[in-house]
């Protein structure tokens, strides 16, 4: 995957010289060891009910005004803890959380800008492709973030000039609604009449009487300053749109230091915007006033994410979770494999309800020509685009064209490295530590087998050369071996080609991977154990979170909501798109530590 | 398939490089205390780079002439063979001779690309990133930061994209380079895509300012919602608010610079050029390799931005910026027109040393070009140019020979040759630190607290303050 501009940009922006190719350069190396330390009772709101609570885990606010209750601590850093499974079955989630997430504001994106103001103004939809990309959080992988992504001039350019040709557009509908407006001068009740009404479509929320009377205050003051009804009414909803209170989604409850409750409104735009990338409908406003019940927010979210809008989302969460990027406009095996990733999971999830074992396990993709020539062997597109593959060679996500090639690189050892992270990361959320800083990325130093070794020749060598750094190693590099059996393009092979000439070793443990533990010949077996694990299940209910939320995760502290969400998609027959739904009942959902 | 970017997973990635990356590709944001503009300006400042240093005197038959320097005094200018394309613009340039970078560099050579415009050295010295590195900020953000505004920064070699310390010249702050840009487009919507057609008459000029109006009372109050918006949220947030301000003061600076006023900011050439520049784009090359036969490109480039900058100091759209001709001990060779780094190799004899000069001579070409290019939009008196090298013959950072143009209705002096004495040798290599920094030489830190002083910033040292000792006297009028 080659034309990848959003994967280039963060390879750029991250500075990323060497920090998958981890290798030695230092007799200090990787000495961190691969596990990680995390206590029972970490309670910070789950799925669960009851009435004991937990301590509050890595947190440090003080209690002394806050009734016990904690802010979470998230340094924006990636959990670096590696055996989070089993604490995170046995988290106490019975009582209230004692750890809540920190208020934010969180900025649209543009396409939820947009959609907030085709939806608000009753026009069309305004065309965002020349906005600023939204980024990549550089913790998560994901671009819906509440964090990092801020209004930069070119944004705001955007903002001012998009919102000009909105407001331009919907101000004579705006006039013949509000027929005063048309009258000479425009009566105070009017103006606020006005600037209510648009105000609370815009901003997901009633206007304060203050800024009632303040925006129609502005709206009075174009009409002196000469301007047209249609000018001065123009121009007041561009104030709104540019206004943060437009641009910026708000978890703020009352803004008192200390455990806050959301308003009702800002839950309302916490469910629409993260299932759907809309804000609040007419059936959700409806039901507004209980949305503090977990029930009533779980009927919306799974009403929601019944949506069109919602299936775009999930889509765009696997692209993002397998680090996608834009879809290639180059045709070419790059397009076919980019194609194949987000069809492969289109069909799987929505058109046949399939689960995360599906996404692992599945011996059958749907792709072209391009793609089938890769997979070898008698596999071909049928009608559909349905290739199927032989079972004993492919399984999933994990032995795609676009997962093989990606993660492939121009050395051996860095290719076993990326695909062992891949596993280890994405599939189990287990984040090694980083390398040392002194060490240098040296992918020869893993490979003093030689040239013409094996990859696990050289892992061995390396395991004596370096035991040091094999601490670290060990956990994620011999995973990588058992993907030699497919070349830098994802074509299976059984032998390495010529100089090495000798034949492929796929087999190996998967050890520290909770249920998902044991033994395997090959990437299929190892695709098998980890479809069949609630390890995986629950990283990926991670996942999502972080993609929903907008914000970093943890499995330590937020043990509880993960847990909740993974067992809620089992309870929907462990279907994956039951994840849009699955955060909405979590007791933390409605409440926040304002600081 | 290929593999040019192999999986990058993001929350590994994040532990080794978040700082770095964040801050070169992030927005320019500024502490809430340093944002707000401190400084009226006065007039324009433009950095004018050119690589590698210049061949500052020629020797033939036994005779040593002037190339790139000059001779004269307080009130004359002679210009040498390699300045003779600025011979019509002799009243409106100065030539110093004398100055030097007196930082505590390590290697004294063309690294030192990163200091020319910061007068800083590293915190310590040895053979590691520090010598790629800048502290900062640069004269030209320092100055951008006092207005208020981001400074625009332009690269002219259309064969070079990726960030490399032979292009870091300009510093944000201390490690945090503001790298260049040379997409066209963009720089033109940013710099103009705010103006108006002229007006003609007085009811479009009428319309032209209520519009202006318009737009400045929009933004006061979207600027009176951030404050409120500012004073409800979480304190780890602010900084979302303090980004938006900084956003919408930048809009503010547009739209109230809108051209009112026939004549004195015209884009009608411009916009077609930048078109037409814009669709063309050369294969990019990021190693310091670039092909034979591209200098008419190089020109062709270099001088639309000349061109554009000149636009946006009429206009008032932007009053800083670097143009960037090429990266440091890299470099076309006009003379010959050969790739880069061919100017590099020239500089060290690969050549006579008549070519260089006629290198030399090829930018003179081309800084007159941006002379006249100021002058026709009669703002070169209101403009400060500085024409620099990272390096001077000899491969260190002593007895350098330095244009400065314009700035005549500002205080400063044209039209003279100043020469300071140097206290010394010349020595290559480590050797050339404690000559540089004798105290009785003089830094070029004073040559930018002058400069800065022109333009309307009042601060009294610039880089180090343990290398300044004043404003250049000579170079006031």
């Amino acid at each position: 995957m080659t034309s990848n501009p959003v994967r280039s940009q963060r390879a750029r922006s991250l500075g990323l010289a060497g920090s998958l190719v981890i290798l030695v350069g230092s007799t200090a190396a990787c000495t961190a060891v691969v596990q990680g330390g995390s206590g029972k009772g970490q309670n910070s709101g789950g799925g669960g009910s009851g009435s004991s609570a937990g301590s509050g885990a890595g947190s440090s606010t003080g209690t002394g005004a806050t009734g016990g209750i904690v802010a979470i601590q998230n340094n924006g850093m990636a959990s670096a803890t590696t055996s989070w499974y089993e604490p995170l079955k046995a988290a106490d989630c019975s009582g209230a959380p004692t750890a809540l997430p920190a208020s934010r504001i969180w900025r649209l994106s543009a396409t939820q800008w947009s959609n907030t103001v085709a939806a608000a103004l009753g026009v069309t939809a305004p065309d965002v492709s020349s906005f600023p990309p939204d980024q990549l959080d550089p913790r998560t992988g994901y671009n819906d973030d509440s964090t990092g992504d801020k209004i930069t001039l070119g944004l705001a350019q955007s903002y001012f000039d998009k919102s000009d040709a909105a407001a331009t557009a919907a101000a004579p509908t705006a006039i013949m609604t509000n027929a005063c407006l048309g009258q000479s001068p425009i009566s105070a009740s009017c103006g606020q009449a006005f600037v209510s009404s648009y105000g609370a479509k815009l901003f997901r929320r009633a206007l304060t009487s203050a800024e009632t009377t303040s925006y129609a205050g502005f709206l009075a003051s174009q009409i002196t300053a000469g301007d047209t009804a249609q000018q001065a009414v123009a121009s007041t909803l561009k104030v709104m749109m540019l206004s943060p209170n437009f641009a910026f989604r708000t978890e703020l409850g009352s803004s008192k230091p200390g455990p806050v409750d959301l308003t009702n409104d800002e839950i309302a735009s916490l469910l629409s915007y993260s299932i759907a990338d809309i804000p609040p409908d007419m059936p959700l406003q409806a039901v507004s006033a209980q949305l503090g019940d977990p029930m009533v927010r779980q009927a919306q979210a799974e009403r929601l994410a019944m949506m069109p809008a919602a299936k775009t989302k999930l889509n765009q969460f696997w692209a993002q979770y397998l680090a996608l990027g834009d879809q290639p406009t180059t045709a070419g095996i790059d397009q076919s494999a980019w194609n194949e990733a987000t069809t492969f999971f289109s069909k799987v999830v929505w058109d046949n309800n399939g689960t995360l074992k599906d996404l692992l396990t599945a011996p059958y993709t749907w792709g072209d020509a391009n793609v089938a020539q890769v997979y070898g062997g008698n596999a071909k597109p049928d009608a559909t685009g349905k290739i199927t593959l032989d079972p004993t060679q492919r399984a999933g996500f994990l032995t795609s064209v676009a997962m093989l090639s990606q993660t492939a690189a121009p050395s051996q050892a860095a290719t076993v490295i990326h695909r062992g992270l891949l596993v280890r990361e994405r599939v189990l959320c287990q984040i090694p530590p980083p390398p040392p800083a002194s060490v240098v990325p040296d992918p020869t130093q893993i490979q003093m087998a030689g040239p013409n070794a094996t990859a696990r020749q050289n892992y061995t060598q390396f395991t004596m050369d370096h035991a040091s750094c094999n601490a670290c190693h060990s956990f994620f590099q011999p995973l990588g071996l058992a993907f030699e059996a497919y070349d830098a393009d994802g074509k299976f092979r059984t032998q390495y080609p010529a100089p090495i000439s000798q034949p492929i070793d796929t087999s190996g443990t998967l050890n520290q991977a909770g249920d998902a533990m044991g033994d395997y010949k090959d990437v299929v077996g190892m695709a098998g154990m980890l479809g069949n694990s609630q390890m995986a299940g629950y990283c990926m209910a991670q996942q999502f979170a972080e993609y929903a939320l907008g914000r970093s995760v943890s499995l330590d502290q937020e043990a509880c909501m993960v847990r909740g969400m993974g067992d809620y998609v089992t309870g929907k027959q462990g279907q994956v798109h039951t994840l849009l739904a699955s955060f909405a009942a979590t007791p933390t959902l409605t409440r926040r530590f304002h600081q | 398939m290929s593999r040019k970017s192999p999986m990058r997973f993001p929350r590994r990635t994040l532990l080794k490089g978040l700082g770095a990356g964040a801050a070169l590709f992030g927005p320019f944001l500024r502490h809430r205390s340093s944002m707000a503009q401190t400084a009226t300006p006065a007039g324009n400042f433009l950095v004018f780079y050119t690589p590698n240093g210049h061949k500052r005197a020629l020797t033939t038959n036994g005779v040593t002439t002037p190339a790139f320097d000059a001779t004269g005094s307080s009130s004359s200018l002679t210009l040498g063979s390699a300045m003779q394309p600025l011979v019509p613009f002799t009243s409106d340039i100065a030539v110093i001779r004398g100055l030097n970078s007196k930082t505590p560099t390590f290697i004294a050579s063309h690294q030192d690309n990163c200091r020319i415009l910061t007068c800083w050295g590293a915190p310590k010295e040895g053979n590691d990133n520090s010598q790629f590195t800048g502290y900062g900020p640069s004269i030209d953000q320092a100055i951008g930061m006092a207005f208020g505004e981001r400074p625009l920064v332009v690269a002219v070699d259309p064969f070079r994209d990726m960030p490399h310390w032979r292009n870091f010249l300009n510093w944000r702050s201390s490690g945090v380079n503001e790298p260049f840009t040379k997409d066209f487009m963009a720089v033109y919507t940013d710099l103009f895509g705010m103006l108006t057609n002229q007006p003609t008459t007085a009811d479009q000029t009428a319309a032209i300012m209520r519009a202006k109006a318009r737009n400045q009372s929009i933004l006061d109050f979207v600027k009176s919602d951030i404050a409120t918006f500012r004073s409800r949220i979480n304190s780890a947030d602010k900084a979302h608010m303090d980004a938006y301000l900084d956003s919408i003061q930048s809009l503010e600076t547009k739209v109230t610079s809108m051209a009112t006023v026939p004549g004195t900011c015209s884009t009608t050439t411009l916009q077609p050029a930048v078109a037409t520049m814009a669709a063309t784009k050369a294969p990019i090359q990021n190693d310091d390799k670039s092909p034979n036969m591209v200098v008419g490109q190089l020109q062709a480039r270099g001088r639309l931005w000349m061109d554009m900058i000149s636009t946006a100091f009429a206009c008032g759209t932007r009053r800083v910026a670097t143009i960037q001709w090429q990266g440091a001990s890299e470099g076309y060779d006009p003379a010959g027109d050969l790739g880069s780094p061919t100017h590099h190799s020239v500089s060290h004899g690969s050549a006579p040393a008549q070519h260089w000069a006629d290198i030399d001579t090829w930018y003179s070409t081309e800084f007159a070009y941006l002379l006249n290019s100021l002058k026709t939009f009669n703002v070169l008196d209101k403009t400060v140019i500085a024409w620099v090298s990272e390096i001077t013959e000899g491969h260190n950072q002593i007895d350098m020979v330095t244009v400065v143009a314009g700035g005549q209705a500002l205080g400063l002096k044209m039209g003279q040759y100043i020469k300071y004495p140097i206290t010394g040798g010349a020595p290559e290599g480590s050797g050339a630190i404690p000559v540089m920094q004798n105290p009785a030489n003089k830094g070029l830190n004073d040559f930018w607290i002058t400069l800065q002083n022109a333009v309307g910033v009042s601060a009294t040292t610039f880089g180090d303050p343990k290398y300044c000792t004043g404003p250049l006297a000579e170079l006031k009028a």
